[in-house]
């Protein structure tokens, strides 16, 4: 062979070799570009696993709550599928200057890529429900019933259809349903509730009233034995010790600057309207008597939340006992705007059978240990319209009673 | 000059001859799988910046750094149709993180054979609009965004979403489908024969955590 002939063979050669490479760089840069979409769902898969089990050790562990001590987290890397990731967590404050709040960070790391996942939880609160019921013994939700918020059932769910009433559906749950028991029909004909937004069943959450907290809060201004009569006034309150007493009236900053107005052992008369944050509570601290709230008449904040975003008003109306409507002269609907916790009972309407045909009409919540009816289903009582109060997911009146949980307000990714 | 000199010329001629054309034609060749990889690269590289954005925006449905202005993240989709959606969530504006108010973020895919994206007539443009700025959306060769919404128990609810059934949507699958804007190689021998390179991604069942948690 030539000289002529091995430059040829060396020329081509190379010709094809640089052919090769750029053919080679193109299918190597697809398969980085490939690789990189592919590490960064690594990476992030990672990190949110962490965050997963970062909110599972918060949710089980309950760090500060029940004086259980504080996590820092796992500042040590943690090795998982090819990657690591590290979980700091760090108290944070409401937009009240509580603490509680806590902010829990998970850091992931695969290759060259890193990913970060922050979650927001807080206390839970009773107040998050838009109707909760310890037991429903003897009664059910008819297929006219219908509940637009999250709701729980500390026991079975009953459902049923009241003798000659129409069954075009079931009754309607707009939020999320938990219970403790499933559910159950009552009734032969029954229609099954709708759950638009799912239900959970084998999930308990017993109600928990902390009364040395409220006393806590309400310091010295805790009121004890007897009656108070309470007449909300904006951002004041006219209060007396009897139905005929003396009325001494005090901006509710004075009162109650924790937020809580509370009487232990005695009975609680509310009406009237607020324009600021406030829990009344009638607690029992020891004995067997008080602990009860009458609403003597509607009770309201000074400014629908629902139409103005510039309301801060939230009421919270907390009782060991029972929560009455009371009957009056003036009117036979009423309306309670906050929401209303009933440790051992529930919230009834007096005389529900016989008083003259109205409604309740109720923005918040509806929690107590015992679901009554409130009308008589055809001429008398009140029946009862709860609409939930959207911001009561996020918030809840001054310690209003908690459930001993975390739960999650934000989470970042 | 000897007849064994001209055999030597005819035989050499038709060896470079043979080879020149072996030579052109494997660089046709190479030009055309060279060009065809490019644009699948490019294609490739189109698709994970498009499902990096969509990914990163979707998974912030209902967020918002300061809970409280945002809070039911369930009521966060304000519009939900086949080849739209507009959300309410709390973006980096200006590289200092989420401000704690939320923005509304509206995705709408462009009607096809847009002025500036190429030879490609099936493209269309992916619009990206965040609160009351104009549209923003660039060429990226889009030829089919898709997004099908599920329920809670995994129904398909049907579009346009109805506003009663807004709250419904649990999850979503997003399929998307880009093209090369600009035919590749075999374009210029045979104008009837244009071939454009596409890539196909789609992310089953999307689902922000933030309108779960409540």
């Amino acid at each position: 062979m030539g000289k002529q002939a091995l430059l040829m063979v060396i020329g081509y050669s190379l010709i094809f070799l640089m052919s090769g490479a750029m053919m080679s760089n193109g299918t190597v840069d697809a398969f980085n570009n490939a690789m990189n979409y592919y590490e960064g769902n690594i990476v992030r898969d990672i990190a949110i696993s962490g965050a997963n089990m970062g909110a599972n050790y918060i949710f089980v562990n309950r760090p500060l709550m029940n004086s259980n001590p504080w996590w820092n987290g796992w500042v040590t890397p943690i090795k998982l599928n090819g990657g690591t990731f590290t979980v700091t967590m760090d108290s944070v404050q409401d937009n009240y200057g509580n603490w509680g709040r806590i902010r829990m960070t998970t850091t992931a790391h695969y290759g060259d890529s890193t990913c970060v996942v922050t979650v927001l939880f807080h206390p839970s609160q009773f107040s998050k429900f838009c109707m909760y019921a310890g037991a429903m013994t003897g009664v059910y939700f008819e297929p006219s019933d219908s509940v637009f918020g999250p709701c729980h059932i500390e026991s079975t769910l009953n459902y049923g259809n009241p003798s000659g009433g129409t069954m075009a559906g079931g009754a309607y749950f707009g939020g999320k349903v938990t219970t403790k028991s499933g559910i159950a029909a009552l009734t032969n004909p029954a229609m099954l509730p709708t759950f638009a937004q799912g239900r959970e069943d084998g999930v308990s959450i017993p109600l928990s009233l902390n009364t040395a907290q409220l006393v806590t809060e309400a310091a010295g201004n805790l009121f004890s034995g007897g009656e108070l009569w309470v007449t909300l006034k904006d951002d004041s309150v006219a209060w007396k010790r009897s139905k005929t007493g003396a009325v001494t009236t005090q901006a509710i900053s004075q009162i109650a600057p924790n937020g809580v107005l509370a009487i232990d052992k005695g009975t609680l008369y509310i009406q009237g309207e607020v324009s600021t944050r406030l829990t009344v509570a009638s607690l029992r601290t020891s004995g067997s008597t008080g602990g009860t709230v009458i609403v003597k008449d509607n009770v309201t904040y000074k400014t629908d939340p629902r139409v103005d975003p510039l309301c801060h008003a939230m009421l919270g109306v907390v009782g060991y006992g029972s929560i009455s409507i009371d009957t009056t002269a003036a009117h036979n609907n009423f309306t309670v705007q906050g929401s209303m916790y009933s440790q051992t009972d529930g919230i009834q309407v007096v005389n529900y059978n016989t008083r003259p045909r109205g409604n309740l009409y109720v923005l918040g919540g509806w929690i107590g240990t015992q679901i009554y009816a409130t009308s008589n289903g055809t001429t008398a009582g009140l029946p009862v319209n709860v609409t939930y109060d959207e911001r009561f997911r996020v918030d809840a009146p001054p310690y209003f009673p908690g459930t001993n949980g975390y739960e999650i307000l934000a989470w970042y990714e | 000059m000897g007849l064994q000199t001209v055999i030597d010329l005819i035989g050499s001629t038709v060896i470079f001859g043979w080879l020149f054309l072996i030579t052109i034609t494997a660089n046709g060749a190479n030009k055309e799988d060279f060009q065809t990889n490019q644009g699948e690269l490019l294609c490739q590289q189109n698709l994970v910046e498009l499902t990096k954005l969509l990914e990163y925006d979707f998974r912030k449905i209902g967020f918002c750094k300061e809970p409280n202005r945002l809070p039911n993240p369930t009521l966060a989709i304000l519009l939900a149709d086949s080849t739209r959606i507009k959300f309410l969530t709390d973006l980096d504006l200006d590289g200092s993180g989420p401000d704690g108010f939320p923005d509304s973020l509206y995705y709408y895919l462009g009607p096809p054979g847009v002025a500036g994206a190429g030879n490609n007539p099936r493209v269309c443009i992916l619009y990206r609009v965040v609160n009351d700025q104009p549209a923003a959306g660039s060429n990226l060769g889009v030829t089919n965004f898709k997004l099908t919404y599920y329920d809670r128990f995994n129904n398909v609810i049907p579009v346009p979403v109805s506003q009663a059934n807004l709250q419904s949507i649990f999850s979503i699958q997003i399929s998307m489908s880009v093209e090369n804007t600009i035919a590749s190689a075999l374009a210029e021998t045979s104008p009837q024969n244009t071939q454009y390179q596409s890539a196909f991604w789609q992310q089953r069942r999307l689902s922000s955590r933030n309108y779960q948690n409540r």
